[in-house]
C-alpha cells in the first residue's frame, strides 16, 4: 500500500493514499467564527464546498506556515452513515510517501481517548511514522457542524473512488 | 512575487558542492551510490525547495483554479505500446507488454522454422519463441522513406499473455501512449473480414493510423501458426 507521509511540528504521520482524492496547494479560506480554532474554513473545491482542518492545529497546536509544501490533501470521509464527504486536511511538508505492507504497522501500545484518530505506526530510517485513521477524524463537533452547514455530499456512484 | 522569503528560510549544506559529484568526490557514499542523485541528502535538499513561502498572488490563483470543474480524462482509457513493423503502424496492450530488447540474434530451429515461426532467441537467459509479425501479417514490405536525422532503432518486443511469451523484431517503437477507449474506432470492415486480422481496432496518434491487436486474437493465431 502506499501512503502519503506529512509533518506536522516535528513529527511525521501517514494516510493511505487510496482514500485521497487530490492534494492541492494551499488556498484562500472563508473563515467561520467561532468554529474550533483546528477547522481552517472553507473554499470552493469544484463547486463543491469543503471544510478544511488543520491538522498541525489539531494534533500539535501550531496553524500549518503558508509554504509551498504546505498542502491541502482532500479525502473521502466516509461519515457513519455512510454517506461520502470531501473534507480537506492541511498539513505540513505533504512532499513524499513511503510504499510499505498493512502488516508493517504495529498498534502504538497506548490509546488516548483525545486523539483516537492516530493510529498505528511504522517506521523506515529515520524514524517512525504514525498514521491518521480518517473515519476517526474530524471529531464530534466538527461532524455536527458539517451537517449545520449542509455539507455537499458527493454522488453517489462516486466514479473517483475505486 | 513575494522575494523575501526566497533562500531565506531554506539552510541548506551543499554537500554535492563540496565532497559530492560537483565537488572533490570525496563522499564515502559515492562508491555505493555512484552518484549524488541517488542520495537522500540530495532529494531532501530538493525537496527543501518546497519549503518557501507562498505568495498571495499564488493563493488567489489557486483558490480560482480550484472552484473549476476538473477537465477529467477519459475514464476508460488503456495504455497501449505503439511500434512499426514495415509502413504499419500497430499497438498492443501495455498490459501484456513483458520488455522490449535490442536486437538479438535469432537460432533457427531446424525443420520447425516456417514463413512467421523464425527460431528462438535468449531473452534474459530464457529462450523464447521468435516470430515475424511483418510475415504472419502479410505485410508489404518497406517502402524507401527518405532519410531522416532521427535515429531509429530496431527493436525485439516481449509479449506475455498469463505466461504465454513470444518475442517479435520491430521496425521502430514510438513508446507506450494512453488512449481513450472512445477514441478506438471499429477497424475498417473490408479489413475485419479479412480471415487474417488480429486488428481490434484503430486509433489516431499524431497524424498516424495505429491499429490495436487484439490480444487474444494474435495469442491464439501465434499458437495455430506454430502448431503447438
Amino acid at each position: 500500500m502506499l501512503f502519503l507521509v506529512f509533518e506536522i511540528g516535528d513529527e511525521r504521520y501517514c494516510l493511505e493514499v487510496s482514500r485521497i482524492i487530490e492534494i492541492t496547494p494551499m488556498v484562500i479560506f472563508k473563515k467561520i467564527p467561532h468554529a474550533p480554532a483546528y477547522v481552517s474554513g472553507l473554499f470552493n473545491y469544484r463547486g463543491t464546498i469543503v471544510p478544511v482542518i488543520d491538522l498541525s492545529i489539531l494534533i500539535a497546536g501550531k496553524p500549518s506556515r503558508p509554504l509551498f509544501s504546505t498542502r491541502i490533501i482532500l479525502v473521502d470521509y466516509v461519515s457513519e452513515d455512510k454517506v461520502h464527504h470531501i473534507l480537506g486536511l492541511l498539513a505540513e511538508r505533504a512532499t513524499e510517501t513511503i510504499s510499505c505492507r498493512e502488516e508493517d504497522f504495529q498498534p502504538p501500545g497506548i490509546e488516548v481517548d483525545e486523539a483516537q484518530y492516530l493510529g498505528d505506526v511504522v517506521f523506515d530510517e529515520s524514524g517512525m511514522i504514525q498514521r491518521v485513521r480518517i473515519e476517526k477524524l474530524p471529531p464530534e463537533n466538527i461532524r455536527d457542524y458539517q451537517q449545520e452547514y449542509e455539507f455537499v455530499a458527493l454522488k453517489e456512484n462516486n466514479d473517483f473512488l475505486p | 512575487m513575494n522575494q523575501r522569503s526566497r533562500g531565506s528560510n531554506v539552510e541548506l549544506f551543499r554537500c554535492w558542492k563540496q565532497i559530492g559529484i560537483f565537488g572533490d568526490f570525496s563522499c564515502p557514499k559515492l562508491a555505493e551510490i555512484v552518484h549524488c542523485r541517488n542520495c537522500n541528502e540530495y532529494n531532501r535538499a530538493g525537496r527543501s525547495l518546497f519549503d518557501r513561502e507562498i505568495s498571495d498572488e499564488f493563493l488567489k490563483e489557486w483558490t480560482e483554479n480550484l472552484t473549476g470543474i476538473k477537465e477529467s480524462e477519459a475514464l476508460d482509457s488503456i495504455s497501449v505500446i505503439v511500434f512499426r513493423i514495415k509502413n504499419e503502424w500497430l499497438a498492443y496492450k501495455a498490459l501484456y507488454l513483458q520488455e522490449t530488447t535490442n536486437i538479438r540474434s535469432v537460432h533457427r530451429v531446424p525443420l520447425r522454422t516456417n514463413n512467421a515461426f523464425k527460431g528462438v532467441v535468449n531473452i534474459n537467459g530464457e529462450l523464447l519463441l521468435c516470430v515475424s509479425m511483418a510475415d504472419f501479417l502479410e505485410f508489404a514490405p518497406e517502402e524507401d522513406k527518405e532519410k531522416t536525422d532521427l535515429m531509429i532503432y530496431k527493436r525485439m518486443v516481449v509479449i506475455n499473455k498469463m505466461g504465454e511469451r513470444y518475442v517479435f523484431p520491430v521496425d521502430e517503437i514510438l513508446g507506450i501512449y494512453r488512449i481513450a477507449l472512445c477514441d478506438l474506432k471499429e477497424p475498417p470492415i473490408t479489413l475485419s473480414k479479412s480471415p487474417t486480422t488480429l486488428i481490434e481496432g484503430v486509433f489516431n496518434l499524431n497524424e498516424k493510423k495505429v491499429g490495436l491487436l487484439g490480444e487474444d486474437k494474435l495469442i491464439h493465431a501465434l499458437k495455430r501458426s506454430l502448431g503447438s
